[in-house]
């Protein structure tokens, strides 16, 4: 977890690194720890820059919600019903983008967490 | 989201720092969820209590700071450490001292230091249709289905948050509609492999693969899934897919009809299990090299009847490669009233107790494969201990550490 490599055996990224790059998952699977994990690849800085989900994944969500919150760390997650193709490229308009998850105010020494 | 009073009250920090924090988080992940509001639940498991790194405990240390206490009854789920048996753990002294710190901050606030995976079987267990808010996969797949009690697939933070509020957004499992089957999968199986422990493992495996989000509805099972086995299924369905509820017609409490835990809906193409679906599952699983290197089982925690009938197997014999098998602190007190404890390490088992051997380094290396019963361990092993894995029944494991080879009597002709 340290390196923010994907070590899941048949991962078709596996050995791949997030850091730094966007996430796109159909869902989230399996364990329910994925929470703290996102909170301490973003608190290492070596977590994704964003989250791209298609269907809403609450663990995922508490987890950059957490790291906003505790170490100011961003990490936006957005759940589309777009298909995610992977290999192509997707425009975020931000007149239908709808922040719901977020937290109203700023915790204690994190910089403020902006809608 | 509608917000009571009392929700509001907590926003604003009258029940304190550390409610105010989790409710926050609380209304966001409901909104995040499209939750209409928040219900109260009755008891909680917390799955944030092991150690995967700072960020967990800064969370968890900032609650204490904050006056953090749950508010309802709240169990603890596996640990890094098991504080029965300290000797075992081979990790970094730092490594150690932080999940200790970790375990620590959580008894502060007021969970029962139970220290399982397996929380249904503990002597207080949820009833059918109650409102809970439980963490670990293995456990929530469990509750949902074989107990019938009602939990979303919380996970670390958001479990405690829920246990000191002591609500929960009303979505998902936690509604009627939320419950209602969307797969089909059909058992084809033989008396001999229904009769087979291993069965059920594989069975959950291939249906949480197939599942994704859904809930699987396996119709062909009957009174020989029983708890340990459907245990095995939940377990092995929550490790390969996101499964967090399955129903069993005939045999779970709410599929006593395929129509009943359909809502009536057709719901599309079945599955087929039959042998051949069980052997590829079983290729898929096991990363075998054909030796032997040591055996782990009780992933999830092994119940007081699977120690029985561990105890039953081994009796009298002796293991030639290291034996590990996992267990709650509060089962291995009956198992030890009962006598099997002794017994069990006359045969050569290391009874690990709070934590598991996939999850921290107690096993350590072995030379030659990891044999296993557990789907879930066969799933998580390579990637978490470097090892290769063999699947095989809790019989054939024990056959096999006899033997110091594997011996896997079932697999011809599966």
């Amino acid at each position: 977890m340290t390196t923010g490599q994907i070590v899941e055996r048949g991962h078709p990224q596996h050995g791949e690194v997030v850091a730094g790059r966007i996430l796109a998952l159909a869902h989230g699977r399996g364990s329910s720890s994925s929470s703290s994990v996102l909170a301490e690849l973003l608190r290492l800085g070596i977590g994704p820059s964003g989250i791209v989900l298609g269907a809403p994944d609450s663990i995922l969500v508490i987890g950059a919600l957490v790291a906003g919150a505790l170490y100011g760390a961003i990490c936006p997650v957005v759940v589309t019903d777009a298909t995610l193709d992977p290999m192509g490229i997707w425009e975020i308009d931000e007149d239908r983008l709808d922040p719901v998850a977020v937290l109203e105010k700023p915790a204690d020494n994190a910089d403020t967490w902006e809608k | 989201m509608d917000l009571t009073a009392d929700d509001r009250a907590a926003l604003t920090g009258d029940h304190g720092e550390a409610a105010r924090f989790c409710m926050e988080l609380m209304v966001a992940v409901g909104r995040a969820d499209d939750a209409p509001r928040l219900i109260d639940i009755e008891s909680a498991h917390i799955d944030g209590c092991l150690y995967h790194g700072r960020a967990g405990l800064d969370f968890a240390e900032r609650l204490v700071a904050g006056g953090g206490e749950v508010a309802v009854p709240t169990t603890l789920n596996v640990s890094s450490l098991d504080l029965l048996h300290p000797d075992l753990y081979r990790g970094d002294l730092e490594t150690a001292t932080l999940a200790r710190r970790l375990m620590e901050a959580y008894m502060v606030l007021g969970c029962r230091s139970t220290w399982t995976c397996a929380p249904y079987q503990l002597e207080a267990r949820p009833r059918f249709g109650a409102q809970i808010a439980w963490g670990e996969s293995n456990a929530i797949v469990f509750a949902n289905s074989v107990l019938g009690a009602r939990t979303n697939r919380y996970g670390d933070f958001m479990d405690i948050c829920c246990a000191i509020t002591g609500r929960a957004p009303l979505t998902g499992l936690h509604t009627d509609h939320g419950r209602i089957g969307t797969m089909l999968f059909e058992i084809r199986l033989p008396d001999r492999l229904l009769d087979l422990d291993l069965t059920y493992a594989l069975v959950g495996h291939i249906v949480g693969r197939m599942a994704g989000v859904g809930v699987p509805v396996i119709v062909g099972l009957d009174r020989r899934a029983d708890e340990d086995r459907l245990k095995a299924l939940g377990a092995a369905a929550a490790s390969s897919g996101s499964v967090a509820m399955f129903h069993a017609v005939g045999v779970t409490p709410e599929a006593a009809t395929l129509y009943t835990a359909t809502g009536g809906a057709e719901i599309g193409t079945s599955v087929v299990l039959d042998s051949a679906a069980l052997a590829s599952a079983r290729n898929e699983l096991s990363s075998e090299t054909g030796t032997l290197g040591g055996v782990s089982v009780g992933t999830p925690h092994m119940s007081i009847s699977e120690l029985a009938t561990l105890a039953a197997l081994t009796a009298g014999r002796r293991a030639v490669v290291p034996f590990f098998a996992n267990t709650g602190r509060d089962t291995l007190a009956s198992a030890d009233s009962l006598g099997l404890t002794k017994s069990l390490e006359e045969f050569g088992v290391t009874l690990v107790t709070d934590t598991c051997t996939y999850i921290t380094p107690i096993i350590g290396p072995i030379e030659g494969d990891l044999m296993t019963n557990s789907a879930k361990l066969a799933y998580y092993a390579p990637a978490n201990l470097g090892v290769t894995v063999c699947l095989a029944s809790l019989a054939d494991c024990v056959e096999s550490a006899v033997a110091g080879r594997p011996v896997t009597s079932e697999s011809p002709g599966w």
